[in-house]
């Protein structure tokens, strides 16, 4: 046994009944199944209990704040999507309201309402995604299918306001861009039913199950003083008893109007985690229930009379010909994916701030203002300048308080962006949870840590 | 917290129990929930040969109106990744000789920041979502109509020359009979060129 070189980390002693023991490294990952995302954890394993947990970050790395840079600030909002790729929306609105903070613009009543409806609907669906993905990996199967069931129909009710499932793009700067559809509290009532119908068997089927509760009861503990200073916040800080969330505490959007509570554990393990998440997707959709019903309304309809719908290509015509009377007060259609971003829902969804948002068609061909106001954001040096300055800006993300740092030297892109991703603070304690508990105890307690690549490593 | 977890302590008959008791409801009401759902319609589709129906705001791949885009580049800048090409010659009359309006499959993310900003609205986002293609080259798309120029452009064309021909010629005409008139009124070449300096 001299001749071969040991590794340094590994420790051989001479047991009692005069058996060496050693301890055993276990490489996790990068790919493997149960490390969603691309990570990997580097074990020292004594039997079965974990010595010691190295973990390796960054192989998702895309560079997403050095993106963010050579793009305009209504370019970098599809990037944004890719940060947590499964609650995409929170990220457009953090990202948007930052950049408004630093333009000092507020955004109308309805088109904050929408940003709160986008939100919690997203945050449902990343809750759903990483309960089912721990049950899953728990052997809960079953879960698994059923929560991504749900999500499904979220996603349905994503595409039916954004046009896409997961690359929504959503908002603008100074908005979004497009009203929700006009008849959208119905599908989102039947969504709704279908999610409270499988969080209720989910609940059934793991929250008294015998295998679910020993795995996930006192596994990953980690105390409140502990996750404060690691700066863990979200789901994951409120299920060890501190109660911090950022709808509460620093309200944006019109958060503050809404009634809603925020469930809060005791243990901190993985069982409350996922008692939490599980009553929050209850409190989301109540928010989004009651946001549905407070909002303003939108636009009233075009008067038939005066307010007729024209095609934009006909209405461009028309201007080429200078004859502006022929449609003035009509509506322009274009075409359907651009549906809720004329001129009768703009004030309601964007600010009037004319340096900020793109005018409607009907200005743009109607009159040289718009056309001028269109031209002087899209053309080259050109484009949305804030002043110079910095700001930060916190939203309440689906894992923890998501901040977008954005400085700007008054040029038509960001000198810097920086992002605050919330599962990097939780992915920092991790050695922490990790250490003293069995292997198999890893599989629950990353899964608790809702780990999300694209934000972790940006 | 209520729920069940694991009692602790030795395993006397009060625990054994317990664990029987836990062991046939766990699976008692898991296969009552997941029985159900023998019965019901599965909400799955079969993908190639069912399709989804999509939203009407769906954001699928491009159209372009090529008979009403004006070639102002403006989608090309406003498309945060670069993809789209355009190539044209603007002619008299302003028409358009078309080179290229190709889109980039490869690296476009169907985020529509091209299409609001588009002064004429004529590149739009269809509901065609499958793109598979064999090679990657082949993903870049070409979505012009037509290429080059049409019988209607040469005679939209041929109409601006010669109108420009004729505005040309006309001004050719009237500087003619101005001089003669000029030429008329004074004899003296010289003094007429002094007269035109101190215009
Ligand atoms: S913005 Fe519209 S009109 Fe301009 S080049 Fe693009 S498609 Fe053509
Ligand atoms: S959809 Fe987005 S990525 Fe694709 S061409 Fe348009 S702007 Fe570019």
């Amino acid at each position: 046994m001299e001749t071969t070189p040991k590794p340094e980390t590994m420790t051989a002693e001479v047991h009692a009944s005069g058996l060496e023991t050693r301890d055993m490294l276990l490489n996790i990952g990068p790919a493997h199944p149960a490390m969603h995302g691309i990570i990997r954890i580097v074990a020292k394993l004594d039997g079965e209990q974990i010595e010691e947990a190295d973990v390796e970050i960054g192989y998702l790395h895309r560079g997403f704040e050095k993106m963010a840079e050579q793009v305009d600030y209504n370019g970098v909002m599809p990037y944004t999507d890719r940060l947590n790729y499964v609650s995409p929306l929170i990220n457009n609105v953090g990202y948007c309201m930052a950049v408004e903070k630093m333009l000092g613009i507020t955004v109308p009543e309805r088109c904050q309402y929408v940003r709160v409806i986008v939100s919690e609907i997203s945050r449902i669906t990343d809750h759903l995604t990483c309960v089912g993905a721990t049950a899953m990996e728990l052997g809960a199967f079953t879960v698994f299918l059923y929560m991504i069931k749900a999500r499904e129909f979220l996603w349905e009710l994503v595409e039916k306001v954004t046009g896409a499932r997961l690359t929504v793009s959503y908002c603008r700067v100074g908005g979004v861009k497009g009203d929700l559809p006009d008849d959208f509290a119905e599908p989102c009532k039947k969504a709704f039913a279908e999610t409270r119908k499988v969080l209720e068997e989910s609940d059934q089927l793991l929250t008294r199950n015998r295998i679910f509760t020993d795995r996930m009861a006192g596994t990953g503990v980690i105390s409140a003083e502990d996750a404060i200073s690691y700066g863990i916040t979200g789901p994951f800080l409120r299920a060890t008893g501190a109660d911090f969330d950022v709808r509460k505490d620093s309200p944006y959007a019109v958060y503050d109007r809404l009634d809603f509570d925020v469930p809060v554990g005791t243990t901190g393990d993985n069982m409350d985690r996922y008692l939490v998440r599980m009553e929050e997707m209850q409190q989301s959709m109540k928010i989004v229930e009651q946001a549905l019903r407070d909002m303003p309304p939108g636009p009233v309809l075009v008067n038939p009379e005066t307010g007729r719908e024209i095609p934009a290509a006909e209405m461009v015509d028309l201007a080429k010909m200078g004859d502006i009377n022929a449609f003035s007060g009509g509506c322009a259609v274009a075409g359907p994916t651009l549906e809720g971003s004329g001129r009768a829902h703009q004030p309601s969804i964007a600010t009037d701030e004319k340096r900020v948002f793109l005018p409607a068609k009907e200005d743009a061909y109607g009159n040289i203002e718009g056309l001028m106001n269109q031209f002087k954001l899209v053309m080259f040096g050109h484009g949305i300048r804030p002043p110079n300055g910095e700001v930060y800006f916190p939203v309440e993300g689906a894992n923890g308080e998501l901040g977008f740092y954005v400085v700007s030297d008054g040029a038509a892109h960001a000198y810097r962006v920086r992002v605050r991703p919330p599962c990097f603070a939780i992915m920092s304690a991790l050695e922490h949870m990790l250490t003293g508990d069995m292997i198999a105890d890893m599989i629950p307690t990353f899964g608790s840590v809702n780990m999300i690549g694209g934000e972790l490593d940006r | 917290m209520n729920f069940t977890s694991t009692p602790t302590g030795p395993l006397g008959l009060s625990r054994w129990l317990r664990n029987i008791v836990d062991t046939v409801r766990t699976t008692v009401i898991g296969m009552s929930i997941t029985i159900k759902y023998f019965f019901t319609k599965p909400v799955t589709y079969e993908y190639p040969e069912q399709r989804m129906p999509v939203a009407p705001r769906y954001r699928g791949l491009h159209y372009l109106e090529q008979d009403i885009c004006i070639a102002c580049r403006v989608c090309e800048k406003a498309c945060p990744i670069d993809c789209i090409e355009i190539r044209f010659e603007r002619h008299p009359g302003n028409v358009n000789e078309w080179f290229e309006f190709s889109l980039d499959y490869n690296k476009c993310m169907h985020c529509e920041l091209c299409c609001y900003p588009c002064p004429v609205d004529c590149i739009h986002m269809g509901r065609e979502y499958s793109l598979v293609k064999y090679d990657r080259s082949e993903l870049i798309v070409d979505l012009m109509a037509w290429d080059g120029m049409r019988d209607k452009d040469h005679v939209t064309i041929q109409a601006a020359i010669d109108k420009k021909k004729k505005k040309a010629e006309e001004a050719a005409a009237k500087k003619a009979a101005q001089a003669a008139k000029a030429a008329a009124d004074e004899p003296s070449a010289e003094d007429e060129n002094e007269g035109e300096d101190e215009e």
